[in-house]
């Protein structure tokens, strides 16, 4: 149990994704049963509106957020360094955090279904989530959706710390010789894929907070009468149609390294798979739009959606064709993987040809509403995504367990599931008249297609219950599976099933024709070469640190639900305990960070790694650099958000000098440059190995930072005083209060970050770290705290000069 | 890096943000006076990437993953404005 709790080895984290988002892929499955029940005759009273409606939003968001993309990121976790060639990930800590935050963030989900979910949609549309009601009062319940906004948060500090990683290995890890023209379609998909969460999810992150701050704290982003309703759907589809391909991309990486192994042939066009990959990618950050059609829009917006839809359309097919064209006088071999793999590409070819529909503003005013949107999402999420990843489950089940499965109940589960599927969803083509947000209907020419549908959901649902018993008892009785029972080409085939601890006994070198060589040191010289029973390589604090947050955030929900409760001592008990959860959270958090600086923990740098464009620049470095790259994104929303409602709200903003006061902003602008000034000077300091001058310009840096802190904190006392509040005396203050108080406070939080990090390296350096050789850690510091000093050198024009 | 360049560019942030707030006190019309505050921001933030954070010296590949997000971005910050319906103003 221990190892589990605190393995930081990529192949035991994949196996917990695995087992988690199987759970999440169960429980998000029942509510999908549950659902085709209610929805099964007319008239049906299976469940309530209530009921059904927080079914509805718990089913998608499980699904896409809990269940496809962490399945996909298990086989990541577990595969790319195996088909790279390396012996981990490049932060095997980071990597166990990652996980740790998904698993919590999970619990707040599963807490919030039980006492009240979410019951928007998935797309928890504003102002329907906001102070949108009569009076400005809040439309959904407080408590089950904050906690649902926490499982968010939670899942977005996941998703980043994996795209850091992944970013990182793939670009710095890769075997010697291991170009990026020789790496599999796997590694490919789920490189393009991190860059993409990278750059989507921190928008959900800031829609979440900025949501999460106008349902607590009265701010009015998305209520604003003027487009804050846009403003929230803009936010939310920038993040949401990447995601759609987030989830789908792993999918297609896996359907290549599958049918090359099963057709016997090279991939087709593998080149131009890749890239169209990265069209696609580079296209989905343009069409959130087509979302938004019916919403009121400008007609010229519209013309642009619609023609981005349309060209975010050619490269699958370019891809699909090229997918055709690998069968072509191929002899294939028609095994369990290869059949989920070839019926994922049928059902996402039907997925995608009817969401091609969706892009004329014509069809989709009528279509949007009713089951053919369904129909076409669950063809590209089940059909093209989870079908596929089934599939990569008997693929790699062997190299997992060493053992094979039985292949004939393996046949019997994709027949099964394909049957089940079509009749699931192809019926709901022919309801595209239904509304797909009614929970019960009385139109009779209805009933047989739904009926349909409900049959065929409990077939795919049944067939799934087939998979766990083949893989569970396979894990005993199959037959042994050898290195490469499929006759395999990728890596991960060359080493034993199940891979030893450190993977690679010797590290494996490609050479320019492709071919495999193993040299090099043996594994018990190779300081990344992992073992379950090595100490050095186990550590509590990823687990303890998600803990803690999610305590924090947990305490921080509970305390804003107590001012609803009725009964005064219930109450006043109800203020005390969830005062004490939030001392809980942060002393336990500040144990935990502590811990976890403290410890030692060493991921070398394999000697030799390709790792070409970034060469001469170090794994932290490169991960610091990606951090920042989603924090551009996080910050431009924020100030997006901004400019949005400033230009929407017009004259009623406050004159310039009139709340803001210039000289307040010049001086803490001067402060915060003069901070970056004593930073950079103080790698110079640590590269001449200087401690006294590092340890001086640390302690100007950390002097300067609070300075700004101090300063800040008098100027939002003194506008409290004044009224200037998010309930201000004036009503027309309100959105500038709103998004002067968010924005800068997003701002002080990274301030106060980058401060505790300086307390950090100060006690260090003050031991003799970080001189001369070892001053990389001060340069990396450095990179976050000119960061912040970027964004405040926008944010001060923003508020105090314009 | 020289730690003289350090003091300059350090010089020139200063003297740039006491132009922002003179600019702001001037008579030129609003736009003007958006528009050059604005890319006194955007050049100020570039000094800092370039020299502070030592872009200047780093492969052209790093500094790619910052423009990325910002090009992600852009999109987001200029579409949303035109979808403003006429009815809001």
């Amino acid at each position: 149990m221990k190892r589990w709790l605190t393995t930081t080895n990529h192949k035991d984290v994949g196996v917990l994704y695995l087992v988690t988002s199987l759970f999440f892929f169960v429980a998000a499955g029942i509510m999908a049963l549950t659902i085709r029940t209610q929805l099964a005759a007319p008239g049906s009273n299976v469940v309530s509106q209530s009921a059904y409606t927080q079914l509805v939003t718990t089913h998608g968001l499980l699904m896409i957020l809990w269940f496809l993309s962490p399945f996909a990121f298990a086989f990541a976790n577990y595969f790319i360094p195996l088909q790279i060639g390396a012996r981990d990930l490049a932060f095997p800590r980071l990597n166990s955090m990652s996980y740790w935050f998904y698993f919590f963030s999970g619990i707040a989900m599963g807490l919030s279904f039980l006492i009240g979910a979410p019951n928007t949609g998935w797309t928890l549309y504003a102002p329907l989530t906001d102070r949108g009601c009569l009076g400005g009062t809040l439309c959904t319940p407080i408590g089950g959706f904050d906690l649902g906004a926490v499982g968010l948060i939670l899942m977005v500090a996941s998703i980043t710390m994996t795209s850091v990683n992944f970013i990182v290995t793939i670009l710095k890890m890769r075997a010697p010789g291991m170009k990026l023209k020789f790496m599999p379609l796997f590694p490919w998909a789920i490189l393009i894929t991190v860059f993409m969460m990278l750059y989507a999810f921190p928008s959900l992150l800031a829609g979440a907070l900025i949501l999460f701050a106008d349902r607590n704290l009265g701010t009015q982003y998305f209520s604003l009468p003027q487009g804050g309703f846009l403003l929230w759907a803009n936010i939310f589809w920038f993040f949401g149609h990447p995601e759609v391909y987030i989830v789908l991309f792993p999918a297609i990486g896996l359907v290549g390294d599958i049918l090359p192994t099963f057709t016997r042939r090279p991939l087709y066009g593998a080149k131009y798979i890749v890239m169209s990959i990265a069209a696609a990618a580079v296209i989905s950050f343009i069409v959130w739009g087509h979302h938004m059609f019916v919403t009121g829009v400008n007609p010229l917006v519209t013309k642009i959606f619609t023609v981005s839809t349309v060209a975010v359309s050619l490269p699958f097919d370019v891809m699909t064709v090229a997918m055709i064209e690998s069968f072509v006088k191929a002899k294939i071999k028609l095994k369990t993987p290869a059949l989920f793999a070839i019926g994922s590409i049928a059902l996402f070819i039907i997925g995608g040809i009817t969401g091609v529909f969706l892009a004329s503003v014509a069809l989709d005013h009528d279509l949007r509403g009713g089951y053919w949107v369904v129909a076409h999402f669950h063809y590209v999420m089940v059909g093209g995504s989870a079908m596929a990843l089934i599939g990569g489950l008997y693929y790699w089940y062997p190299k997992v367990t060493g053992r094979m499965f039985n292949e004939r109940i393996g046949k019997i589960h994709f027949a099964l599931s394909f049957i089940g599927f079509n009749l699931l969803y192809f019926p709901m083509f022919f309801l595209s008249d239904m509304p797909r947000r009614i929970f019960t209907y009385d139109v009779t020419a209805w009933a047989p297609w739904n009926g349909l549908a409900t049959l065929g959901a409990f077939i795919f649902g049944g067939a799934q219950i087939l998979l766990f018993l083949n893989l569970r008892r396979s894990l005993r009785t199959g037959a042994v599976a050898g290195s490469n029972p499929w006759s395999g080409h990728t890596l991960e085939w060359s080493i034993p099933s199940p891979p030893p601890a450190y993977d690679f006994e010797q590290i494996p070198r490609i050479t320019e024709d492709g071919i495999i060589h193993f040299s090099g040191p043996s594994s018990a010289h190779i300081p990344n070469g992992h073992s379950h029973t090595t100490m050095s390589h186990l550590s509590q604090w990823p687990l303890i640190i998600a803990a803690a947050a999610f305590v924090f955030l947990f305490g921080a929900v509970f305390h804003i639900a107590v001012p609803s409760f009725t009964n005064p001592i219930l109450s006043i008990l109800g203020l005390v305990i969830s005062n004490l959860i939030l001392l809980v959270g942060v002393a336990l958090g500040i144990y935990a960070l502590y811990g976890y600086g403290k410890e030692r923990f060493v991921a070398e740098e394999e000697p030799g790694a390709e790792s070409w464009p970034f060469n001469h620049v170090s794994k932290l470095k490169l991960g610091v650099w990606v951090f920042l790259g989603s924090e551009v994104i996080f910050f431009s929303v924020l100030l997006g958000a901004y400019l949005f409602v400033r230009t929407n709200v017009g004259t009623i903003w406050p004159q310039v000098d009139t709340v803001f006061k210039i000289d307040r902003g010049f001086f803490n602008t001067i402060i915060l440059l003069t901070s970056s000034l004593t930073a950079v000077l103080g790698l110079s300091f640590a590269k001449a190995g200087s401690k006294n001058g590092l340890l001086g310009s640390l302690f100007a840096t950390l002097a300067l930072g609070a300075g700004f802190l101090i300063n800040k904190g008098l100027e939002w006392s003194e506008l409290f005083s004044s009224g200037f509040t998010f309930n201000p005396v004036s009503t027309n203050l309100k959105v500038p209060a709103t998004t002067y108080f968010i924005t800068t406070g997003a701002h002080g939080i990274h301030v106060f970050a980058g401060l505790v990090m300086i307390v950090y390296l100060i006690s260090k350096t003050l031991k003799g770290n970080y001189l001369k050789e070892d001053s990389a850690t001060i340069e990396h510091f450095g990179l976050y705290w000119h960061f912040v000093d970027i964004v405040w050198i926008f944010l001060f024009p923003l508020f105090y000069l314009l | 890096m020289d730690n003289r360049i350090y003091l300059v560019v350090f010089a020139i942030l200063v003297g740039s943000t006491a132009g922002e707030v003179t600019l702001i006190r001037s008579s030129l019309s609003p736009v003007v006076i958006s528009t050059i505050i604005l890319a006194l921001a955007g050049m100020k933030a570039a000094l800092v990437a370039l020299f502070f954070q030592h872009l200047k010296a780093e492969p052209k590949a790093l500094s790619s993953i910052v423009l990325l997000a910002l090009l992600a971005i852009v999109p987001l910050l200029t579409i949303s404005f035109l979808q403003i319906p006429h009815t809001f103003h």
